[in-house]
Protein backbone atom coordinates (compact mmCIF):
# COMPACT_ATOMS: atom_id res chain seq x y z
CA UNK A 1 0.00 0.00 0.00
CA UNK A 2 1.96 2.89 -1.64
CA UNK A 3 0.56 6.72 0.45
CA UNK A 4 2.21 10.02 0.36
CA UNK A 5 0.92 12.63 3.03
CA UNK A 6 1.44 15.71 3.33
CA UNK A 7 0.50 17.59 6.40
CA UNK A 8 1.08 21.52 6.84
CA UNK A 9 4.34 21.31 4.35
CA UNK A 10 6.15 24.97 4.16
CA UNK A 11 9.28 25.05 2.35
CA UNK A 12 11.54 28.63 2.81
CA UNK A 13 14.44 28.52 0.13
CA UNK A 14 17.15 30.51 1.03
CA UNK A 15 18.55 32.67 -1.93
CA UNK A 16 22.26 33.55 -1.32
CA UNK A 17 23.94 36.98 -2.19
CA UNK A 18 27.36 36.84 -2.70
CA UNK A 19 28.16 38.24 0.80
CA UNK A 20 25.65 35.47 2.41
CA UNK A 21 27.74 33.09 1.41
CA UNK A 22 30.96 34.41 3.12
CA UNK A 23 32.05 33.25 6.58
CA UNK A 24 34.39 36.44 6.81
CA UNK A 25 31.21 38.91 6.26
CA UNK A 26 29.19 37.09 8.67
CA UNK A 27 31.85 36.98 11.54
CA UNK A 28 32.26 40.71 11.42
CA UNK A 29 28.65 41.55 11.24
CA UNK A 30 28.43 39.77 14.40
CA UNK A 31 30.60 42.35 15.98
CA UNK A 32 28.22 45.37 15.04
CA UNK A 33 25.34 43.91 15.22
CA UNK A 34 22.67 46.45 16.18
CA UNK A 35 24.48 49.58 15.49
CA UNK A 36 23.54 49.65 12.16
CA UNK A 37 19.36 49.29 12.11
CA UNK A 38 18.71 46.92 9.44
CA UNK A 39 21.70 45.07 8.01
CA UNK A 40 21.38 43.10 5.26
CA UNK A 41 23.27 40.12 5.63
CA UNK A 42 22.63 38.74 2.10
CA UNK A 43 20.25 35.74 2.83
CA UNK A 44 17.24 36.09 0.67
CA UNK A 45 13.96 33.42 2.19
CA UNK A 46 11.64 33.19 -0.65
CA UNK A 47 8.97 30.97 0.28
CA UNK A 48 8.88 27.92 -2.39
CA UNK A 49 5.33 25.98 -1.01
CA UNK A 50 3.38 27.77 1.38
CA UNK A 51 1.19 25.07 3.65
CA UNK A 52 0.78 22.40 1.55
CA UNK A 53 -1.69 19.71 3.02
CA UNK A 54 -2.58 16.67 0.42
CA UNK A 55 -2.85 12.84 0.33
CA UNK A 56 -1.90 10.54 -2.66
CA UNK A 57 -3.16 7.56 -2.40
CA UNK A 58 -2.83 4.19 -4.95
CA UNK A 59 -3.95 4.50 -8.42
CA UNK A 60 -3.86 8.44 -8.49
CA UNK A 61 -1.89 9.64 -11.58
CA UNK A 62 -1.51 13.16 -10.49
CA UNK A 63 -0.55 15.98 -13.40
CA UNK A 64 1.33 19.25 -11.57
CA UNK A 65 0.07 22.43 -13.33
CA UNK A 66 1.01 25.76 -12.45
CA UNK A 67 2.67 28.86 -14.17
CA UNK A 68 6.70 28.43 -13.39
CA UNK A 69 7.93 30.02 -10.58
CA UNK A 70 4.35 27.81 -8.94
CA UNK A 71 6.57 25.42 -6.89
CA UNK A 72 6.09 22.65 -8.97
CA UNK A 73 10.13 21.34 -9.19
CA UNK A 74 9.91 22.03 -5.21
CA UNK A 75 6.82 19.94 -4.61
CA UNK A 76 8.28 17.14 -6.96
CA UNK A 77 11.64 17.79 -4.77
CA UNK A 78 9.73 17.46 -1.45
CA UNK A 79 7.87 14.62 -2.56
CA UNK A 80 11.54 12.81 -3.36
CA UNK A 81 12.47 13.33 0.18
CA UNK A 82 15.24 15.48 -1.01
CA UNK A 83 14.40 19.06 0.38
CA UNK A 84 13.09 18.24 3.36
CA UNK A 85 10.09 20.28 4.79
CA UNK A 86 11.04 23.51 7.11
CA UNK A 87 7.86 23.17 8.76
CA UNK A 88 5.03 20.44 8.44
CA UNK A 89 5.69 16.80 8.41
CA UNK A 90 5.70 14.47 5.27
CA UNK A 91 4.88 10.59 5.58
CA UNK A 92 5.12 8.37 2.86
CA UNK A 93 5.45 4.47 1.92
CA UNK A 94 6.73 2.92 -0.65
CA UNK A 95 9.60 3.04 -3.11
CA UNK A 96 9.68 6.42 -4.21
CA UNK A 97 11.88 7.00 -7.65
CA UNK A 98 12.22 10.69 -9.17
CA UNK A 99 13.45 10.91 -12.77
CA UNK A 100 13.93 14.91 -12.64
CA UNK A 101 17.43 14.30 -14.35
CA UNK A 102 17.92 10.94 -16.25
CA UNK A 103 21.53 11.64 -17.10
CA UNK A 104 22.58 12.38 -13.75
CA UNK A 105 25.47 9.88 -12.08
CA UNK A 106 26.56 9.08 -15.92
CA UNK A 107 30.75 8.87 -15.90
CA UNK A 108 31.94 9.80 -19.60
CA UNK A 109 35.14 7.47 -19.24
CA UNK A 110 33.28 4.52 -18.37
CA UNK A 111 31.58 2.16 -20.78
CA UNK A 112 27.69 2.03 -21.61
CA UNK A 113 27.77 -0.67 -19.53
CA UNK A 114 29.42 0.04 -16.40
CA UNK A 115 27.41 3.17 -16.62
CA UNK A 116 24.02 1.35 -17.17
CA UNK A 117 24.98 0.28 -13.59
CA UNK A 118 25.84 3.20 -12.06
CA UNK A 119 22.95 5.09 -13.43
CA UNK A 120 21.00 1.71 -11.51
CA UNK A 121 22.59 2.18 -8.06
CA UNK A 122 21.79 5.54 -8.04
CA UNK A 123 18.51 4.82 -8.62
CA UNK A 124 18.19 2.07 -6.13
CA UNK A 125 18.37 -0.84 -7.75
CA UNK A 126 20.39 -3.38 -6.07
CA UNK A 127 23.27 -5.53 -7.62
CA UNK A 128 21.44 -8.54 -8.69
CA UNK A 129 18.24 -6.49 -9.78
CA UNK A 130 20.79 -4.97 -12.26
CA UNK A 131 21.75 -8.25 -13.25
CA UNK A 132 18.60 -9.44 -14.18
CA UNK A 133 17.92 -6.40 -16.29
CA UNK A 134 20.91 -5.45 -17.48
CA UNK A 135 20.56 -7.60 -21.07
CA UNK A 136 16.69 -5.92 -21.30
CA UNK A 137 18.20 -2.29 -21.16
CA UNK A 138 20.68 -3.31 -23.03
CA UNK A 139 18.68 -4.31 -25.98
CA UNK A 140 16.39 -1.55 -25.68
CA UNK A 141 18.90 0.76 -26.41
CA UNK A 142 19.81 -0.65 -29.60
CA UNK A 143 23.35 0.33 -29.56
CA UNK A 144 24.91 -3.02 -29.74
CA UNK A 145 28.81 -2.95 -29.73
CA UNK A 146 28.87 0.58 -28.87
CA UNK A 147 28.44 -0.26 -25.04
CA UNK A 148 31.62 -1.09 -24.86
CA UNK A 149 33.09 1.61 -25.47
CA UNK A 150 33.14 4.82 -23.44
CA UNK A 151 30.62 7.01 -22.37
CA UNK A 152 32.77 9.86 -24.15
CA UNK A 153 32.03 8.75 -27.55
CA UNK A 154 28.68 8.74 -27.94
CA UNK A 155 26.58 11.78 -29.59
CA UNK A 156 23.80 13.12 -27.23
CA UNK A 157 20.87 10.87 -28.71
CA UNK A 158 22.86 8.09 -27.93
CA UNK A 159 23.14 9.34 -24.81
CA UNK A 160 19.87 9.51 -23.60
CA UNK A 161 18.95 6.59 -25.40
CA UNK A 162 21.50 5.01 -22.70
CA UNK A 163 19.98 7.42 -19.91
CA UNK A 164 16.12 6.30 -20.76
CA UNK A 165 16.25 2.64 -21.13
CA UNK A 166 17.99 2.19 -17.82
CA UNK A 167 16.54 5.09 -15.77
CA UNK A 168 12.79 3.62 -17.36
CA UNK A 169 13.69 0.08 -15.98
CA UNK A 170 12.86 0.76 -12.56
CA UNK A 171 10.37 -0.58 -10.34
CA UNK A 172 8.94 2.62 -8.40
CA UNK A 173 5.61 2.44 -6.26
CA UNK A 174 6.10 6.17 -6.36
CA UNK A 175 7.29 7.80 -9.45
CA UNK A 176 7.90 11.44 -10.02
CA UNK A 177 8.84 13.03 -13.01
CA UNK A 178 9.42 16.54 -14.43
CA UNK A 179 8.96 17.01 -17.88
CA UNK A 180 8.17 13.81 -20.16
CA UNK A 181 11.61 12.57 -21.50
CA UNK A 182 11.43 12.80 -25.02
CA UNK A 183 14.29 11.17 -26.81
CA UNK A 184 15.95 10.57 -30.13
CA UNK A 185 14.82 10.15 -33.39
CA UNK A 186 11.28 9.06 -34.31
CA UNK A 187 11.06 5.53 -34.45
CA UNK A 188 12.94 5.19 -31.17
CA UNK A 189 10.17 7.94 -29.99
CA UNK A 190 7.61 5.63 -30.75
CA UNK A 191 9.27 3.03 -28.69
CA UNK A 192 10.28 4.98 -25.60
CA UNK A 193 6.45 6.71 -25.64
CA UNK A 194 5.25 2.36 -24.82
CA UNK A 195 8.14 2.03 -22.46
CA UNK A 196 7.24 5.36 -20.54
CA UNK A 197 3.23 4.21 -20.32
CA UNK A 198 4.55 0.38 -19.19
CA UNK A 199 6.73 2.20 -16.61
CA UNK A 200 4.12 4.19 -15.25
CA UNK A 201 1.54 1.47 -15.11
CA UNK A 202 3.98 -0.53 -12.86
CA UNK A 203 3.51 2.47 -10.52
CA UNK A 204 1.42 2.56 -8.15
CA UNK A 205 1.66 6.60 -7.92
CA UNK A 206 2.85 8.80 -10.40
CA UNK A 207 3.44 12.73 -10.29
CA UNK A 208 4.14 14.28 -13.08
CA UNK A 209 4.63 17.85 -13.95
CA UNK A 210 4.31 19.62 -17.31
CA UNK A 211 3.40 22.07 -19.15
CA UNK A 212 2.19 20.23 -22.37
CA UNK A 213 -1.76 19.81 -22.48
CA UNK A 214 -1.81 16.43 -24.51
CA UNK A 215 0.86 14.90 -21.77
CA UNK A 216 -1.42 15.12 -19.20
CA UNK A 217 -4.70 14.44 -20.50
CA UNK A 218 -3.42 11.44 -21.86
CA UNK A 219 -1.40 10.36 -18.58
CA UNK A 220 -3.21 11.53 -15.51
CA UNK A 221 -6.40 11.32 -13.94
CA UNK A 222 -5.85 13.90 -11.05
CA UNK A 223 -4.61 17.42 -11.44
CA UNK A 224 -3.01 19.56 -8.84
CA UNK A 225 -2.98 23.03 -9.89
CA UNK A 226 -0.29 25.28 -7.83
CA UNK A 227 -0.10 28.54 -7.65
CA UNK A 228 2.74 30.90 -6.02
CA UNK A 229 3.56 28.15 -3.53
CA UNK A 230 0.18 27.18 -3.07
CA UNK A 231 -2.39 24.56 -3.94
CA UNK A 232 -5.31 26.13 -5.98
CA UNK A 233 -7.41 23.71 -6.61
CA UNK A 234 -6.75 19.54 -6.36
CA UNK A 235 -9.54 17.20 -8.37
CA UNK A 236 -10.60 15.38 -11.25
CA UNK A 237 -8.02 16.41 -14.27
CA UNK A 238 -10.69 17.66 -16.20
CA UNK A 239 -12.54 19.64 -14.31
CA UNK A 240 -9.50 21.35 -12.32
CA UNK A 241 -7.45 21.42 -16.45
CA UNK A 242 -10.91 22.94 -17.34
CA UNK A 243 -10.56 25.67 -15.30
CA UNK A 244 -6.68 26.45 -15.47
CA UNK A 245 -6.93 26.79 -19.20
CA UNK A 246 -9.34 29.20 -18.86
CA UNK A 247 -7.70 31.15 -15.97
CA UNK A 248 -4.83 31.03 -18.02
CA UNK A 249 -6.55 32.28 -21.05
CA UNK A 250 -8.56 35.44 -19.24
CA UNK A 251 -4.93 36.46 -18.18
CA UNK B 1 61.96 11.51 9.12
CA UNK B 2 61.10 14.24 6.62
CA UNK B 3 59.98 12.03 3.87
CA UNK B 4 57.87 10.07 6.39
CA UNK B 5 56.61 13.21 7.82
CA UNK B 6 55.61 14.90 4.74
CA UNK B 7 53.12 11.67 3.62
CA UNK B 8 51.01 12.04 6.53
CA UNK B 9 51.03 15.44 6.19
CA UNK B 10 49.66 15.02 2.53
CA UNK B 11 47.18 12.35 3.68
CA UNK B 12 45.74 14.49 6.69
CA UNK B 13 45.68 17.82 4.36
CA UNK B 14 44.11 16.29 0.94
CA UNK B 15 40.90 14.72 3.29
CA UNK B 16 40.50 18.12 4.75
CA UNK B 17 40.72 20.65 1.52
CA UNK B 18 39.01 17.84 -0.22
CA UNK B 19 36.46 16.63 2.39
CA UNK B 20 35.12 20.69 1.93
CA UNK B 21 34.35 20.20 -1.15
CA UNK B 22 32.46 17.15 -0.74
CA UNK B 23 29.05 18.72 -0.33
CA UNK B 24 29.66 21.15 -3.20
CA UNK B 25 30.71 19.33 -5.81
CA UNK B 26 27.99 17.10 -5.37
CA UNK B 27 25.38 19.47 -5.84
CA UNK B 28 24.34 17.84 -8.73
CA UNK B 29 23.39 14.49 -7.09
CA UNK B 30 22.31 15.89 -3.65
CA UNK B 31 19.68 18.04 -5.27
CA UNK B 32 18.44 15.27 -7.71
CA UNK B 33 17.98 12.03 -5.71
CA UNK B 34 17.82 11.39 -1.96
CA UNK B 35 21.36 10.41 -1.43
CA UNK B 36 22.86 8.87 2.17
CA UNK B 37 24.77 12.39 2.26
CA UNK B 38 27.67 10.69 4.31
CA UNK B 39 28.59 9.15 1.25
CA UNK B 40 29.98 12.03 -0.26
CA UNK B 41 32.21 12.62 2.87
CA UNK B 42 33.52 9.08 2.56
CA UNK B 43 34.26 9.39 -1.23
CA UNK B 44 36.81 11.93 -0.06
CA UNK B 45 38.25 10.02 2.80
CA UNK B 46 38.61 7.07 0.71
CA UNK B 47 39.68 8.22 -2.28
CA UNK B 48 42.68 10.28 -0.55
CA UNK B 49 43.25 6.72 1.70
CA UNK B 50 44.15 4.95 -1.63
CA UNK B 51 46.22 8.08 -3.00
CA UNK B 52 48.03 7.57 0.55
CA UNK B 53 48.59 4.04 0.08
CA UNK B 54 50.54 4.70 -2.98
CA UNK B 55 52.63 7.21 -1.56
CA UNK B 56 53.50 4.92 1.26
CA UNK B 57 55.82 2.78 -0.99
CA UNK B 58 58.15 5.79 -0.39
CA UNK B 59 57.38 5.34 3.10
CA UNK B 60 58.79 1.51 3.18
CA UNK B 61 61.47 2.76 0.62
CA UNK B 62 63.00 5.16 3.34
CA UNK B 63 62.98 2.94 6.08
CA UNK B 64 64.48 -0.17 3.59
CA UNK B 65 67.04 2.23 3.29
CA UNK B 66 67.71 4.36 6.49
CA UNK B 67 66.34 1.73 9.11
CA UNK B 68 64.49 2.64 12.19
CA UNK B 69 65.83 2.99 15.97
CA UNK B 70 63.70 0.47 16.89
CA UNK B 71 61.78 -2.06 15.21
CA UNK B 72 59.67 -3.39 17.60
CA UNK B 73 57.23 -0.36 17.82
CA UNK B 74 56.12 -0.81 14.20
CA UNK B 75 53.05 -2.71 15.56
CA UNK B 76 51.89 0.67 17.56
CA UNK B 77 51.46 1.96 13.56
CA UNK B 78 48.26 0.46 13.13
CA UNK B 79 46.28 2.17 16.10
CA UNK B 80 48.26 5.41 15.23
CA UNK B 81 46.65 5.29 12.00
CA UNK B 82 43.31 4.50 12.81
CA UNK B 83 42.92 7.32 15.26
CA UNK B 84 44.70 9.38 12.46
CA UNK B 85 42.52 8.99 10.44
CA UNK B 86 39.73 9.31 12.14
CA UNK B 87 40.85 12.51 13.56
CA UNK B 88 40.68 13.93 9.82
CA UNK B 89 37.76 12.68 8.91
CA UNK B 90 35.72 14.64 11.78
CA UNK B 91 37.53 17.53 10.99
CA UNK B 92 36.84 16.95 7.16
CA UNK B 93 33.13 16.13 8.08
CA UNK B 94 32.84 19.60 9.95
CA UNK B 95 34.47 21.69 7.64
CA UNK B 96 32.59 19.92 4.85
CA UNK B 97 29.11 20.70 6.47
CA UNK B 98 30.39 24.39 7.15
CA UNK B 99 31.26 24.80 3.56
CA UNK B 100 28.59 23.72 1.81
CA UNK B 101 27.24 27.68 4.01
CA UNK B 102 30.21 29.35 3.61
CA UNK B 103 31.46 29.45 0.38
CA UNK B 104 34.91 31.39 1.97
CA UNK B 105 35.69 28.35 4.59
CA UNK B 106 37.80 26.09 2.34
CA UNK B 107 40.37 28.91 1.57
CA UNK B 108 40.30 30.04 4.77
CA UNK B 109 40.82 26.11 6.03
CA UNK B 110 43.34 26.00 3.25
CA UNK B 111 45.81 28.39 4.52
CA UNK B 112 45.37 27.94 7.82
CA UNK B 113 46.56 24.30 7.24
CA UNK B 114 49.50 26.10 5.37
CA UNK B 115 50.36 27.93 8.76
CA UNK B 116 49.76 24.47 10.73
CA UNK B 117 52.37 23.44 8.36
CA UNK B 118 55.11 25.79 9.26
CA UNK B 119 54.80 24.99 12.81
CA UNK B 120 54.24 21.65 12.97
CA UNK B 121 57.69 19.30 13.61
CA UNK B 122 57.70 18.04 9.58
CA UNK B 123 60.57 20.23 8.06
CA UNK B 124 62.70 20.61 11.13
CA UNK B 125 63.26 18.30 14.47
CA UNK B 126 61.26 19.10 17.71
CA UNK B 127 64.35 19.35 19.67
CA UNK B 128 65.81 22.58 17.31
CA UNK B 129 62.83 24.56 18.89
CA UNK B 130 64.86 24.77 22.26
CA UNK B 131 63.21 27.36 24.89
CA UNK B 132 59.75 27.19 22.44
CA UNK B 133 58.85 23.92 22.98
CA UNK B 134 55.36 24.74 23.60
CA UNK B 135 54.51 25.95 19.94
CA UNK B 136 54.79 21.76 19.72
CA UNK B 137 53.21 20.77 23.03
CA UNK B 138 50.51 22.89 22.12
CA UNK B 139 50.13 21.72 18.23
CA UNK B 140 47.36 19.10 18.10
CA UNK B 141 48.65 18.64 14.45
CA UNK B 142 52.18 17.73 15.81
CA UNK B 143 50.43 14.64 18.51
CA UNK B 144 48.62 13.03 15.56
CA UNK B 145 51.87 13.25 13.26
CA UNK B 146 53.38 11.69 16.25
CA UNK B 147 50.85 8.61 16.45
CA UNK B 148 51.97 7.75 12.59
CA UNK B 149 55.72 9.09 12.32
CA UNK B 150 56.42 7.76 15.86
CA UNK B 151 55.73 4.34 15.73
CA UNK B 152 57.98 3.92 12.46
CA UNK B 153 60.98 5.70 13.44
CA UNK B 154 61.27 3.76 16.61
CA UNK B 155 59.86 6.47 19.33
CA UNK B 156 56.74 5.11 20.78
CA UNK B 157 54.38 7.94 20.97
CA UNK B 158 54.12 8.96 24.55
CA UNK B 159 50.80 8.77 26.47
CA UNK B 160 50.21 12.42 26.69
CA UNK B 161 49.75 12.03 22.92
CA UNK B 162 47.64 8.73 22.96
CA UNK B 163 45.65 10.70 25.35
CA UNK B 164 45.04 13.83 22.97
CA UNK B 165 44.86 11.82 20.03
CA UNK B 166 41.61 9.51 21.72
CA UNK B 167 40.45 12.75 23.05
CA UNK B 168 40.26 14.69 19.59
CA UNK B 169 38.93 11.41 17.98
CA UNK B 170 35.80 11.27 20.34
CA UNK B 171 35.57 15.18 20.95
CA UNK B 172 35.56 15.83 17.61
CA UNK B 173 33.31 13.09 16.27
CA UNK B 174 30.84 14.15 18.99
CA UNK B 175 30.64 17.42 17.56
CA UNK B 176 30.44 16.20 14.15
CA UNK B 177 27.82 14.24 14.60
CA UNK B 178 26.18 17.22 16.55
CA UNK B 179 26.71 19.18 13.92
CA UNK B 180 25.72 16.64 11.09
CA UNK B 181 22.45 15.62 13.31
CA UNK B 182 21.38 19.14 13.21
CA UNK B 183 22.36 20.60 9.54
CA UNK B 184 22.09 17.44 7.35
CA UNK B 185 18.77 17.85 6.31
CA UNK B 186 19.76 21.72 4.94
CA UNK B 187 22.53 20.90 2.74
CA UNK B 188 20.25 20.57 -0.21
CA UNK B 189 19.15 23.84 0.51
CA UNK B 190 22.50 25.53 0.59
CA UNK B 191 24.29 23.65 -2.46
Amino acid sequence: MSVIRLHNVCVDLPVFELSGRSLKMHLARLGRRGRIGKDNDGVVIVRALDDLTLTLQEGDRVGLIGRNGAGKSTLLRVLAGIYAPTAGQIYSRGRIVPLLDIALGMDELSTGRQNLRLRGLLLGMSNAEIRRKIEEIAAFTELGDHLDLPLRTYSSGMRLRLAFAVSTAVDADILLLDEVIGVGDASFMKKAEGRMLDLQSRAKIVVLASHSDTVIHQMCNKALWMDRGRIREFGPMDEVAARYAAAQSAG
Amino acid sequence: MMGIGLVFWGLLTSIINESCMAYINSAGYIRQTATPKLLFMLQAGWRNFLIFLHNFLIVILLLAVFGSKDWSTVSLFFPGLVLFILNALWIGQVAGIISARFRDLPQIISAMLQMAFYVTPILFQPGMLKDHRWIIDYNPFAHLLELVRGPLVGAAPDTLTWTVGIVMAVAGWLLALALTERYLKRIPYWV
